[in-house]
């Protein structure tokens, strides 16, 4: 009988059992740390820029003077907000990818009422029109989660694509309403001073940042006890983990999908009420600003952890206006702030790229006569994963 | 007053290129997803595929088009101006179709190899790829110079085939005034529908699109098969990109092309799956998307900013009736967007 030759691939992929929070935060921030070292180096092949200017410029769009602070903390509790917004819909793997339209529904519906309201109220009433903005924007962002959920829980619509059409859909309706009330000039826009004036959130301490960092914190703390502590936080993650074992231990699955998304949807239109009732007092096609799908990267990237989001909003949004001022900084070689999608296009691929590396492990094969051996000597613990290299190269090769 | 002739004529003309740019699209996207990779990060992989079809043709500008010119204006048909054009051809297409791979290639080894998840991973693709186009194009084409020769390279890839054009009337010609792109669109869907439904390799395809634990326990490889399948389908997606820089003749920014990256995934939903109804898919969607600014008026000024979002409320319908039918032919893969790992069962 001939011996039959048999090839043992080089490397087997396990998954891990464990492994500790603080080594997986290390990983990941490792892993940025890199990313945004590779797109400085983009940077300084293609146009010839200093990476330490450029990360120099990069502090200066968040830290160099108070009003950028100020900007900074407010985009960042904004995003946080969102972020909130989407940790249980994510936990219960409902791929949540409708932020962007609910945003944009609570901010439609709150300026709606500062218009219609704002006419027909006499003046001094700005406290009924603001509760009417904040229940309405509540609602608007829950329905536009709503009808996804319905038909996701009753009949398996695939709830990604539903919610990402309800983008823009969304859309389409804050164009029809722009259309709508700027229709006399022909112009397409909402002058805030003409169609805004009544009921306008007022800053608290002269600072728009204040009322959003306030809410935001709130909205933590409730999606800290809301997910750790309560019945409804349990039951969503069950069903996140497989829905088979939520169904067997008596749990009602439809119920907990269409509970979950309400209030995903829900925290999703106050955004869009902070956004228009106090900061911008308008509405445009572009006032989501894509915060729906930039948070699910902050979520992802802290792993639905309520309190890590904070810090995953925070520092995506420090990167974003990072490189918007790197490109002011350097506008004479950057002609458009491609520059920083390209940044945090690498930020995202080495993050998701990280996340094999801790939830597999790989197990190099020794060599050995027996190919039985191998099976049986199976080392137990991962070797020192140090290998950033095969998805470090992947899209740095692509700048070339 | 337009006659509505008229009316009907422009929405032909302006619908049909933008139907290529959604066809290319949506086929590529249909391969995809039929490997059960459901790549969100098509709006990316397009522009990657426009800058790929920029790249080709400046370099052809730049070489054999110094050798072997094409009158743009008043085009002759000689043995050398076709060696040219067909050269151009080349360039675009290999081009604009090796930067969608490379795009597919970035997707598929994060989430066949690394296991990522490929939701976020396509939106990563999405943010990637258009600040890609956005940064390199300007890098390929940084004078006015470079500008003017791309203008041409598009406007040569433009022609049409030779026709009799008093022959076909206002009509015929509205339909046959187009770019041999066009051409290629078309059967490029349909050798994908023959080969996704009537062939051994696309019986497999299928099958691990539908359920991947049960083609790998037939001894089917599913990773090639993902990779394979993804990286194709980029390719063909990318040949959008190239046909948007062929359609406005150049390159703005990637908004644009991303708006129409979104609604290609729409599309793929408004044609089940089916490379020959995503041919009048496209043709609807484009007629759709460009019947706001062809003259139909509305009563209302709103009308035509609701008109913009027909096509995605469609498509909404679309999903909820085949989702509630529940027929095999018309739903989605059945592990669409879910990576498979073989030892977890």
């Amino acid at each position: 009988m001939t011996e039959k030759k048999e090839k043992t691939p080089l490397f087997h992929v396990v998954k891990r059992s464990n492994i500790p929070l603080w080594q997986s935060i290390l990983i990941r921030l490792g892993f940025v740390v890199g990313a945004v070292l590779v797109g400085m180096l983009v940077l300084l092949i293609t146009r010839g820029i200093n990476p330490f200017e450029a990360l120099y410029e990069m502090f200066r769009g968040s830290f160099a003077s108070p009003n950028r602070f100020f900007n900074f903390l407010k985009d960042g509790a904004l995003l946080l907000i969102v972020g909130l917004a989407l940790v249980p819909s994510f936990k219960m793997k409902f791929w949540n990818l409708g932020g962007n339209g609910q945003i944009l529904m609570g901010a439609l519906v709150t300026v709606m009422c500062m218009y219609y309201l704002g006419n027909i109220l006499p003046a001094g009433y700005d406290w009924l029109i603001i509760i009417c903005m904040f229940i309405s924007a509540v609602l608007a962002g829950a329905i536009w989660a709503l009808i996804p959920a319905l038909f996701k829980a009753f009949f398996n619509t695939n709830e990604s694509l539903f919610t990402l059409m309800m983008n823009y859909i969304a859309v389409g309706l804050v164009s029809a309403f722009i259309t709508v009330v700027s229709s006399g000039g022909g112009s397409h826009f909402i002058d805030p001073d003409m169609i805004c004036a009544h009921g306008r959130i007022p800053q608290l301490f002269g600072k728009e940042a204040t009322l959003i960092v306030i809410a935001s914190l709130i909205i933590l703390a409730f999606m800290i006890y809301y997910l750790r502590f309560s019945k409804h936080g349990y039951e969503l993650s069950v069903v996140g983990e497989s829905e088979n074992t939520a169904r067997y231990v008596g749990i009602n699955v439809k119920k907990v999908i269409i509970r979950t998304i309400l209030l995903s949807g829900a925290i999703c239109g106050i955004a869009g009420f902070l956004i228009s009732g106090a900061i911008t007092y308008s509405v445009t096609e572009t006032s989501a600003a894509n915060m729906g799908f930039t948070a699910i990267i902050a979520v992802w990237l802290a792993k639905f952890n309520p309190f890590i989001t904070a810090a995953t909003s925070f520092f995506v949004v420090f990167v974003t206006t990072g490189m918007g001022q790197v490109q002011l900084a350097f506008s004479d070689v950057l002609k458009n702030n491609a520059s920083g999608d390209i940044v945090m296009g690498l930020i995202y691929f080495f993050i998701i790229g990280c996340e094999f590396f801790i939830e597999y492990k790989i197990i190099w094969n020794k060599k050995s006569k027996n190919p039985l051996e191998n099976v049986i000597s199976e080392p137990t613990e991962a070797p020192a994963l140090e290998a950033p290299e095969p998805q470090a190269e992947a899209p740095a090769k692509e700048e070339k | 007053m337009v006659a509505f002739n008229d009316i009907l004529i422009n929405i032909i003309q302006g619908a049909i290129p933008l139907a290529i740019i959604f066809l290319f699209g949506c086929v590529g996207e249909i391969l995809t997803e039929k490997s059960g990779n459901l790549n969100l990060g098509l709006p990316g992989v397009m522009c990657f595929g426009a800058v790929g079809g920029v790249l080709g043709c400046v370099l052809y500008m730049k070489t054999i088009y110094q050798l072997w010119p094409i009158d743009v204006s008043e085009p002759v048909i000689t043995f050398v101006t076709v060696l040219s054009y067909i050269c151009l051809l080349l360039f675009a297409i290999i081009f604009a179709c090796v930067f969608g791979a490379i795009s597919g290639l970035i997707f598929s080894f994060l989430t066949t190899t690394l296991k990522a998840n490929q939701n976020i991973t396509g939106l990563a693709l999405t943010t990637f790829g258009g600040g890609f186009a956005d940064f390199v194009v300007p890098l390929i084409t940084p004078k006015e110079e470079e500008k003017a020769l791309l203008a041409k390279a598009a406007k040569i890839l433009k022609f049409s085939l030779p026709y009799d054009r008093t022959a076909v009337g206002i009509w015929g010609d509205s339909f046959l005034n187009q770019s041999i792109l066009v051409v290629i669109g078309f059967a490029i869907a349909i050798v994908a529908f023959v080969i996704i439904n009537k062939t051994r390799v696309g019986l497999s395809l299928r099958s691990v699109g539908e359920n991947p634990a049960t083609a790998d326990a037939a001894g089917i490889n599913t990773n090639a098969y993902r990779y394979g399948a993804t990286l194709i389908g980029c390719a063909i997606a990318g040949l959008g990109g190239l046909f948007y820089v062929v359609k406005i003749n150049g390159w703005e920014n990637s908004a644009t092309l991303q708006g129409f990256g979104w609604m290609v995934l729409a599309l793929v939903i408004f044609a089940v799956w089916n490379p020959l109804i995503a041919i009048v898919g496209s043709l609807v969607f484009g007629a759709l998307w460009v019947s706001p600014q062809s003259g139909i008026s509305t009563n209302t000024a709103a009308g035509k900013d609701l008109l913009k979002i027909t096509p995605y409320v469609v498509t909404v319908v679309v999903l909820v009736i085949t989702s509630i039918v529940g027929k095999k032919s018309v739903l989605p893969p059945g592990s669409l967007g879910i990576n498979y790992f073989r030892e977890e069962r």
